[in-house]
């Protein structure tokens, strides 16, 4: 044992004494040019028994400032860390990594995004948690042949009541991690974290890669777990929802500092830092329709070493100050000392002016063109008892005698990745398709471009254009012209090899007979519609943001002006503050060249705020189709009913709250719901 | 502002710092080159014999000394490197390029990988040398630089096609690769614009390896006297050549060997350098490795005060 305090005497820190404490502590990554610094002066503390939730966007520092207080980073990457982490009296900068490991095993749990990482996929469940417990209880090192037994025993014992304890059940515990669902696997990582025993639980991003609705089941369990054993908890996420959901306070990093920190009902409900303001306004909210544009923040999240001088989020504050550029500003803190804000001038009263102004919201002047009626225009895809189906192809002859005999049953299994839809999505629609991993929903996207080719027996027409029949070159060409995609992942769609300029004509050479100068000119007008600077087009996919990234692929699926665009979770892969100006695109480009979107999302709330109508997919299985309207008002199938519940949602229960922070207007706290 | 010669400048000076074995083995590589081109043009012929000062040491005329017909060693070592890295040169060329095209083909279309796979599975099989013997013999009956090229280039093909292939499968996978079938592209545009330059790296240091193991290859075919046949010089040959006197007069047959030492060193080394300088993981290490060379220089003027910073 490490500590000044034996572990019985945990209950000592109970009242209001800082169990884990981060003091001004700033990391610096050692780089081939020089020194950058990822996490700049952050200072938070940790209540014993309390749930502390770190959130920030990509960059911000969340998960470098958790992982070197724990001494994990200096394996990964050279770099100095200065400050000080406190945990119940001991400065964890100070130790040994041996020692660290300790303080990792008992005193610290740790839980991350990706368990199948985390977990050795040769190694069942079992025999992984037990070498935990004897890790974290400093055994096996003995070598008595009826020790060892009593220790393995001990061992199976206390894995077995934890795996109970997260949920699961006692079959699971002998199964190989790929046989396990990615909820499972990370109930074990919780399992495995528990196993020391330890007074505080660092989550990042452990529901990050989850469905909603496991997600909601993932956070009840860590909510229950944390009352059940008084544990501290601190949660990085960057969903402002799933921090709603489960904190006590919340602390809010922009550019490697924390912007603000305090309750979580004063940083939902009055926060009083720009960005914790914008940030919030961007969230969709569930069961809302957009009217107008949706919120966003222009510009996009500074990469560490470039961070700007004063308020390092002044640059895309359009409130910002002379002051707010130029000088590093302070922390001011309220009188009882729960809440901080860097800031010059905290802001206690938002107007709706200035909440309009901070998110780029450009007012009502578009509202009326923006929703379009659905179901009188003609029919542009149409769907009739579309499957895909799957599985190995059926192998014959000599072949099939020599390498599968005696499994017959295994090599003719299939999975209908999409089973028996009929949907028809009309001219000018902007369609949602929901659902969760394995729902089918990009492969039905994949379908309508032909990307994937339908079982037998399934009808696609596109844009009068039938995918079923014999095809060659010239009808795929002809397809692709009316028909064009947007992908999820803009950093692997595109080319690193390619120029933007290139990657905007590559559709253009392809579908269209225009020559050099047509092509030239036909991209430098695609760039202009998505807002991109003309000398973007010499750049390549590395040299741009994420948001710029996903605007070129949106330029590069519209070029040859089509009349379909399916996109596939364009934004999921996105910040939050930067998701808006994506969609607010789409929106536009809607209006201006008459698309019809499929649009393939697993946000609900996101679909419900701007699609006309929405699909909901369930293992390959078009559940219903209803309009927004109808969403809101309450779906009838169970399944979509269950997947709103999931939607973590940062406002839920904050009209009790608002009533309770004395500083919030509430006319501020929702106007996108007002104006509906 | 900068010129393009002093980025340049600053680019080699950046690499020195992070990556020393590159430069030097490349220059070693330029050195080589440049010497085996402008040589001939310098030194005594390569043939002109003087029975009378046969197997001599070292001296002023002929610096590494004469061989068994009094033909001065170093303008034959320098004239057979023109041959040997010519030849590998040529070799690497049509493997890499054969290689490169086989593995392009069976990565993207995969229906072709059984077929196209198989076949240099089989030439694999093959001792590379015993092939290349084997190859040599059936070629021609009278041994030469013909054979000896088709014969090499068959042997290394497989090796180039396998590497490519993989590399062509992982880039098929990429979601650009899809993004541009969306867009319309058609397959062999796709596989000529996206997937060969994103291959480009892999093919390059492959293309290292083979240039060495060619040379080591054409060194042995000539030695075994299936290669270039005397008297025009190659390493292989003269070390056959010297094998008899290897105890009366050793830099008859040191003056090769050490030519074959250091050439293909300078291909490997320069090809492990390339690579650190295509694959960013290799790079990662090469800054981690500079970095602490640097710390134990700091720290050895600074003397014990830093020896162990507290939060390292």
């Amino acid at each position: 044992m490490l500590t000044g305090v034996p572990r019985e005497d945990r209950t000592a820190w109970k009242d209001n004494v800082a169990l884990f404490e981060l003091k001004d502590l700033t990391v610096d990554v050692h780089g081939p040019n020089g020194d950058i610094r990822l996490a700049d002066g952050i200072s938070l503390s940790v209540e014993a028994g309390e749930t502390l939730c770190v959130v920030g966007e990509s960059g911000s520092g969340k998960s470098v400032t958790m992982l070197s207080a724990m001494r994990l980073l200096e394996f990964t990457a050279p770099l100095t860390v200065s400050g000080s982490a406190v945990l119940g009296g001991t400065d964890l900068l100070s130790l040994s990594q041996q020692a660290m490991t300790a303080v990792r095993g008992h005193r610290v749990g740790m839980v991350f995004q990706e368990a199948m990482d985390a977990l050795n996929p040769t190694q069942t469940v079992m025999a992984q948690l037990c070498e935990a417990y004897l890790l974290s209880n400093d055994l096996g090192r003995t070598s008595g042949r009826r020790e060892r037994a009593a220790q393995r025993s001990a061992a199976r014992r206390s894995a077995m009541s934890l795996v109970k304890e997260v949920g699961l059940e006692e079959s699971v515990a002998d199964l190989y991690p790929h046989q396990m669902s990615g909820g499972m696997q990370q109930r074990i990582m919780i399992a495995m974290a528990l196993m020391g025993e330890p007074e505080m639980l660092i989550a990042d991003e452990p529901t990050t890669a989850l469905d909603v609705t496991v997600q909601a089941e993932i956070l009840k369990l860590l909510q229950r777990l944390q009352r059940d054993r008084q544990m501290s908890c601190v949660f990085v996420t960057h969903d402002m929802g799933v921090a709603a959901e489960i904190s006590d306070r919340i602390a809010v990093l922009y550019a490697g500092q924390v912007v603000e920190i305090g309750p979580t009902s004063q940083i939902l409900g009055a926060p009083q830092h720009p960005y914790t303001k914008a940030l919030l306004e961007c969230v969709p909210r569930p069961n809302t329709r957009l009217v107008g544009l949706m919120r966003t923040i222009p510009g996009s999240v500074p990469e560490p070493g470039h961070y700007p001088a004063g308020d390092r989020f002044a640059p895309r504050n359009a409130l910002a100050s002379q002051q707010d550029l130029d000088d590093p500003p302070p922390v001011v803190t309220s009188a009882d000392g729960r809440h901080s804000v860097r800031a010059w001038r905290p802001v206690e009263h938002w107007t709706d002016e200035m909440v309009d102004a901070l998110t780029g919201h450009p007012g009502d002047q578009v509202v009326a063109e923006r929703s379009r009626p659905a179901g009188d225009g003609e029919p542009v895809v149409v769907l009739e008892n579309v499957s895909k189906t799957y599985g190995t192809r059926p192998v014959s002859g000599w072949i099939r005698r020599v390498t599968h005999s005696g499994r017959e049953g295994k090599t003719n299994r299939t999975r209908a990745a999409v089973a028996g839809v009929n949907l028809t999505v009309y001219k000018g629609e902007f369609f949602g398709v929901v659902g969760e991993t394995g729902s089918g929903k990009s492969t039905l996207g994949k379908l309508m471009l032909d990307l994937e080719q339908a079982d037998a027996g399934s009808k696609i027409t596109v844009s009068g254009l039938d995918l079923g029949q014999a095809r060659g070159l010239v009808e795929e060409r002809q397809l692709r012209r009316h028909v064009q995609m947007v992908f999820q992942n803009p950093q692997d769609t595109l080319d690193p090899r390619r120029s933007v300029a290139d990657a905007i004509a590559e559709p253009l050479w392809a579908l269209t007979d225009l020559g050099r100068e047509g092509v030239e000119a036909r991209v430098r007008e695609m760039l202009e519609a998505v807002r991109l600077p003309s000398n973007a087009g010499a750049k390549f996919a590395s040299e741009l943001s994420g948001g710029q990234r996903q605007r070129v692929a949106i330029a590069r699926a519209i070029a040859p002006g089509p009349d379909v665009v399916v996109a596939d979770e364009p934004t999921s892969a996105l910040d939050v503050s930067v998701q808006g100006q994506v969609m607010n695109l789409l929106l536009e480009l809607q209006r201006e060249l008459n698309l019809t979107y499929v649009f393939i999302t697993h946000n609900l709330s996101l679909v419900t705020s701007v699609a006309d109508r929405v699909g909901v997919m369930r293992r390959g299985e078009l559940v219903e189709v209803l309009t927004a309207d109808e969403l809101i008002a309450g779906a009838s199938h169970p399944y979509t009913r269950a997947l709103a519940a999931a939607n973590p949602d940062p406002f839920k229960g904050l009209g009790a709250v608002a009533s309770v922070a004395s500083t919030t207007n509430h006319q501020t706290v929702t106007p996108i719901e007002e104006k509906t | 502002m900068s010129t393009p010669v002093t980025t340049a400048a600053r680019r080699i000076a950046q690499e020195w710092h992070r990556n020393r074995s590159f430069i030097v083995w490349f220059t070693v590589l330029v050195l080589l080159i440049v010497v085996s081109i402008a040589g001939p043009w310098v030194l005594p012929s390569p043939s002109s014999q003087e029975l009378a000062i046969r197997l001599q040491g070292p001296s002023l005329d002929h610096v590494l000394g004469t061989d068994d017909y009094g033909r001065d060693i170093l303008s034959r070592v320098v004239s057979a490197g023109r041959i040997s890295l010519g030849l590998s040169a040529l070799i690497t060329m049509l493997a890499v390029g054969l290689g490169s095209v086989v593995g392009l083909v069976a990565g993207f279309y995969t229906g072709t990988s059984s077929i196209l796979m198989r076949i240099m599975d089989s030439l694999m099989a093959f001792p590379a040398i015993v092939l290349a013997i084997a190859l040599v013999v059936a070629l021609s009956s009278k041994p030469g630089a013909l054979a000896e090229t088709i014969a090499l280039t068959v042997v290394f093909t497989p090796y180039v096609a396998r590497v490519v292939r993989s590399r062509a499968l992982t880039i098929s996978q990429r979601g650009f690769v899809t993004a541009a079938r969306a867009a319309g592209v058609r397959g062999v545009r796709i596989l000529v614009v996206h997937v060969l330059p994103n291959a480009l790296p892999t093919i390059m240091v492959q293309a290292t390896f083979v240039c060495a193991s060619a040379l080591l290859a054409d060194a042995s075919l000539s030695f075994l006297g299936l290669g270039v046949a005397p008297p025009t010089p190659t390493w292989g040959n003269m070390i056959a050549d010297a094998k008899p006197y290897i105890s009366s007069s050793p830099l008859f047959i040191v003056a090769p060997g050490t030519a074959i030492v250091i050439a293909v060193m300078a291909f490997n080394l320069a090809g492990d350098g390339i690579r650190s300088l295509v694959d960013p993981r290799a790079k990662a290490v090469l800054n981690l490795q500079a970095r602490e060379r640097r710390q134990a220089k700091d720290s050895g003027i600074r003397g014990s005060q830093a020896a162990s910073p507290p939060h390292q």
